[in-house]
């Protein structure tokens, strides 16, 4: 019997260490056709599982536009976040999914966009922002503000250097203070302050935040102080998930499934949520 | 947001017939050779849903079982597939116990009821195959509430102790022995067409002296409860004062939850030896704090948190999604709480919030 | 007495000498058949106004000393709590291991002719069965608060004749124990085939207040957590291992199971098991040190085979 809680498989292509606890798995479906076939798109999430240890989500990290291959950032976490990171390339996972919603970026199109991500919440902007400069003309500017802690907390480390040198994006890097090297050539400074600092404009434009709570916080005051109305401000929610289908009952803000509703939501939808998040 | 909440939902035109106690073993005989029959068994002094081998097992004292009808198609703990690695890689086999067909006779009203409030969950976009291959493998008679348990409360919330949704065959003892049958579903239809023989039609003198019986028995129980109201005040009150009260006591034991025959939340674990193993869906409580525990955060650290989760998603935010209370009134939770909670009390205090809120004082009130 | 107590405790409450009343009061439910019946429960007052609503009788069941460690009660200011002269111990327990703060604590100690057995929600019309040991030929329990352990000691018995005893738990056991082993081994298969690992009996122990319960842990996940028979078997193993030496036999575990596993057959074996083997009583002081955080020269080491 086929059911939903059935994962199918997916080999392990390659794994890169991003931080002392992040990695970055590129996984390919064992079934050539699924391989060929899936589809996703930027902002959904997938039950990933190792064998006798079980499942977490994560969202998909890579972007739809690439074929072939997923990939999900992982930080080690607690169980099954640290049997990922003791797997090895061409060891088997399980997949469930892509689940959720997904960023608005039929509505984005021809709006400037602003990213703003702290630590490992970089990665499902990363899918976005790909998803974004694949079609690159169809938006207008694009802005991406990320930090992290310390220099040695930054992910996607080489892409971060193609962003900063793309001339079809403006690239910002901050660390928190103390958290610089004697060779960082970034700002150092907490994100939401340094986000003042840009020359953004709220006019036909769409922010995306993403990161640990306090940052989500008050970057949405900053970019509200700016004049960003809440429905343009998006971001993604985290709740306790095990099924990712809207039937273990755990997800839930009010009557709102974070699972199948979400994870994405305008600032506006966060706003009309009971505060239980 | 202003949703209705539904009460009914009827299937085909209801036939009225009538059967012996002595005919409905004859069936059940006949059944055991090709079916798994379930039944409420009394064993170590519980009473419980269980497979039985004759007729005789079956429990028919008035009651309901302790755990809820659910447990047959949503079961405590089910593996939903074992794992093998092997030199081929990972081989996964999922249960092969799912298109058994299956009979259910003596179950309450309110527990098959709750069915079909789970059914909609399970088939919410996305189907669950493991409940629903058990619910459509299934075939359920049952059995009406002659006389309610103390705790019952099914009218409150207007339902009724002969309440026809989600039996497929619905009995009703009319007399010492004696039982009139709806025959509400297709699923009935066809249990009643293979044993024809065994059944009469029902007197006009049975059926009515069925109507009288259930009069007198629902004017006897609780009226219902203005759940419409409660629903709106809790559209708006989920921040009030008064739930850290409401809850005060509640030791967080999951009862209440296990218990219910709507409740449906679970765990998704993984347990294995060496190279096999099983991927586990057992079920969970909203009433455990490690429930939403995530590496760094808890939306609902505290207890009443947790409480008021579970009033609202049985009073507000079911009804928000699948327009249906997610109650049957079976009491099980009021009359097990450990603690003395009791969800009439709760409806009971809600509603003198409501009173409160239309004459006395404004609460504070968040937008 | 009870009248006094009223009093004292208004003026407490009123003064700020208190936050909360944690005791056992009645309220009215509502029947099926129409009727209103008065069941007795826990209830947490803090407004002067509810203080008449206290009461204390033979179905003052509860042991209360169990909110003592929840969070919930913790930002409450002092508490002024009920107590059984058999819940005394739980409290002598917890401050063995120092999880209250004796000070944040205003003791009503009760005296006690005996409580009802309780079982899945049911008054079982007889005695308890930790009680029958406990009275002495009067009818009233042997054991007592005395005033230096309590802060007030309420003297009135609850009314009412002496109901039918029922079987005492220590008897239970011997008869448990006589069964050959096969069928105690098949006793146990099929009570722990039921139990549904809700964990009630953990939520009402008054002993069982960690944080991070070993059969929570995940790193290493040392129990299965699924309800089968192998994890059921591997938690209540658990179960009984934490809580000897701690376990005080209130009850509470077996009475609030909803499957009604007679748990306390296990827990008076290792009451038992630790009197035999090093004279230790748990709760019945609270100057005594912790049973498994003492060592004697001469304790009974022949388990070590
Ligand atoms: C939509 C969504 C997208 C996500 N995307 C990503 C992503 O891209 N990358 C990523 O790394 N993570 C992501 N996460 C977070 C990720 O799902 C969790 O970190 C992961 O599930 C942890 O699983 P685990 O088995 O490793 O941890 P577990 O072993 O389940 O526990 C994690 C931690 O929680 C604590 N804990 C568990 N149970 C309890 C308890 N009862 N009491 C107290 N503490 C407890 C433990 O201390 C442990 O450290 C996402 C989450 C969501 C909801
Ligand atoms: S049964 Fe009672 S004590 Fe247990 S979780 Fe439910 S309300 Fe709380
Ligand atoms: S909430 Fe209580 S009364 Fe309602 S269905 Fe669940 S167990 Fe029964
Ligand atoms: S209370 Fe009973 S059913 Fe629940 S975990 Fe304990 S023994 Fe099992
Ligand atoms: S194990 Fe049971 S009898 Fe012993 S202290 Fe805990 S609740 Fe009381
Ligand atoms: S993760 Fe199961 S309901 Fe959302």
């Amino acid at each position: 019997m086929n059911h939903l809680y059935k994962p199918t498989l997916m080999k392990i292509e390659q794994i890169k260490e991003e931080t002392s606890d992040v990695k970055t798995f590129r996984l390919v479906f064992l079934d050539p056709l699924l391989k060929e076939t899936f589809q996703f798109k930027a902002g959904q999430f997938a039950e990933i599982s190792v064998f006798g240890e079980g499942e977490a989500t994560f969202c998909i990290a890579s972007s739809p536009t690439w074929h072939g291959f997923i990939e999900c950032s992982v930080k080690r976490a607690g169980k099954v976040t640290q049997a990922l990171h003791q797997m090895d390339v061409g060891d088997t996972v399980g997949f469930r999914g892509p689940y959720g919603n997904h960023f608005p970026v039929e509505e984005m199109r021809k709006k400037d966009l602003v990213f703003v991500a702290g630590g490992i919440g970089l990665a499902p902007l990363r899918s976005l922002i790909w998803n974004c400069l694949y079609s690159r003309d169809q938006f207008g500017k694009i802005t991406i503000l990320y930090g992290a802690r310390s220099v040695a907390d930054l992910v996607y480390k080489e892409e971060l250097k193609t962003w900063e040198t793309r001339h079809d994006t403006y690239f910002i890097k901050t660390v928190d203070p103390g958290g610089e090297t004697n060779d960082w050539d970034g700002k150092i400074g907490f994100v939401p302050l340094v986000m003042r600092d840009l020359d953004i404009n709220p006019q036909n434009a769409y922010a995306i935040v993403c990161g640990p709570p306090v940052m989500i916080k008050f970057t949405v005051q900053g970019l509200d102080a700016m004049g960003f109305s809440p429905e343009k401000i998006i971001t993604t929610l985290e709740m306790k998930m095990k099924c990712g289908l809207g039937k273990c009952g755990r997800c839930n803000i009010g009557h709102t499934y974070v699972c199948k509703d979400g994870p994405v939501f305008s600032f506006a939808e966060i706003q009309a949520m009971p505060a239980e998040f | 947001m202003q949703t209705t909440i539904e009460t009914d939902i009827k299937q085909v035109e209801t036939m009225n017939k009538q059967i012996s106690k002595k005919a409905i073993d004859a069936i059940i005989s006949e059944l055991t050779e090709g079916c798994q029959i379930f039944a409420p068994v009394v064993q170590d002094g519980i009473k419980l849903y269980k497979q039985i081998e004759s007729p005789e097992q079956i429990n028919w004292g008035h009651g309901n079982c302790h755990r809820s009808l659910k447990e047959l198609f949503f079961p405590i703990t089910e593996p939903v597939f074992s794992f093998r690695q092997t030199r081929k890689g990972i081989q996964i086999e999922t249960p092969g116990n799912h298109n058994k067909k299956r009979v259910v006779i003596g179950a309450r009203p309110c527990d098959c009821n709750a069915l079909s409030i789970t059914d909609k969950v399970f088939k919410w976009d996305y189907e669950d195959e493991l409940y629903l291959s058990f619910r459509e493998n299934t075939l359920i008679i049952g059995v009406s509430c002659i006389q309610p348990e103390p705790f019952c409360f099914c009218t409150a919330l207007n339902l009724s102790p002969f309440d026809e949704t989600g039996s497929d065959i619905l009995l009703t003892e009319t007399g010492k022995g004696i039982y009139h049958a709806n025959i509400i579903t297709e699923k009935g239809v066809a249990l009643f067409e293979r044993f024809k023989e065994h059944f009469t039609e029902a007197s006009p003198d049975q059926s009515a002296r069925k109507d009288a019986m259930l009069k007198d028995i629902v004017s006897k129980m609780p009226a219902p409860f203005p759940m419409q109201d409660i629903k709106t005040w809790l559209d708006k009150n989920f921040d009030h004062p008064v739930w850290e009260e409401i809850a005060l006591g509640c030791i967080g034991c999951g009862t209440c939850t296990y218990l219910c025959p709507t409740c449906h939340c679970f765990d998704i674990t993984d347990e294995s030896r060496g190279y096999a193993g099983e991927r586990l869906r057992n079920w969970d409580s909203c009433a455990f704090g490690h429930f939403t525990q995530m590496p760094a955060h808890q939306p609902r650290p505290l207890q009443w948190q947790r409480f008021r989760q579970r009033v609202m998603h049985k009073f507000k935010y079911y009804i928000d999604r699948f327009s249906r209370l997610a109650c049957v009134g079976c009491g099980r939770c009021r009359s097990l709480c450990p603690a003395g909670k009791d969800t009439v009390e709760v409806i009971q205090t809600l509603q003198k919030q409501i009173d409160l809120a239309e004459t006395g004082p404004k609460t504070n009130k968040k937008g | 007495m009870m009248d006094d107590l009223k009093t004292r405790l208004k003026e407490m409450l009123t003064s700020g000498a208190i936050g909360m009343v944690i005791g056992y009061g009645q309220k009215e439910i509502y029947m099926a058949d129409g009727s209103r019946e008065y069941r007795t429960c826990p209830v947490f007052l803090s407004r002067d106004t509810e203080i008449d609503r206290l009461v204390w009788n033979r179905h003052c069941v509860q042991n209360l000393v169990t909110y003592l460690t929840k969070e919930e009660y913790k930002e409450s200011g002092k508490i002024a709590l009920m107590v059984k002269p058999c819940d005394l111990k739980a409290i002598h327990v917890l401050e063995q291991e120092k999880q209250i703060d004796r000070k944040r604590l205003f003791i009503i100690g009760l005296t006690c002719k005996g409580v009802m057995a309780e079982k899945m929600g049911i008054d079982e019309g007889h005695l308890a069965g930790k009680c029958i040991k406990c009275l002495d030929s009067s009818g009233k329990s042997s054991a007592v608060c005395t005033p230096d352990e309590a802060d007030i000691v309420i003297e009135t018995l609850p009314d009412g004749d002496m109901p039918p005893k029922g079987k005492d738990i220590s008897s239970d056991l011997e008869g448990f124990e006589k069964m050959p082993s096969e069928k105690r081994w098949a006793f146990w298969q099929n009570q722990f085939l039921k139990c549904l690992r809700c964990y009630a009996c953990r939520s009402a122990c008054p002993m069982c207040y960690c944080e991070q319960c070993i059969c929570d842990m995940s790193r290493p996940q040392w129990i299965d957590k699924s309800p089968h028979l192998k994890g059921n078997f591997l938690f209540h193993i658990v179960r009984a291992f934490h809580l000897t030496g701690r376990c005080v036999g209130c009850g509470e575990c077996e009475r609030v199971c909803p499957m009604g596993i007679p748990l306390m057959l296990i827990n008076q074996k290792m009451i038992d098991t630790v009197k035999d083997l090093y004279g230790y009583e748990s709760g019945k002081d609270p100057e005594q040190a912790p049973l498994l955080s003492q060592f004697k020269m001469d304790d009974d080491q022949s388990f070590i085979k």
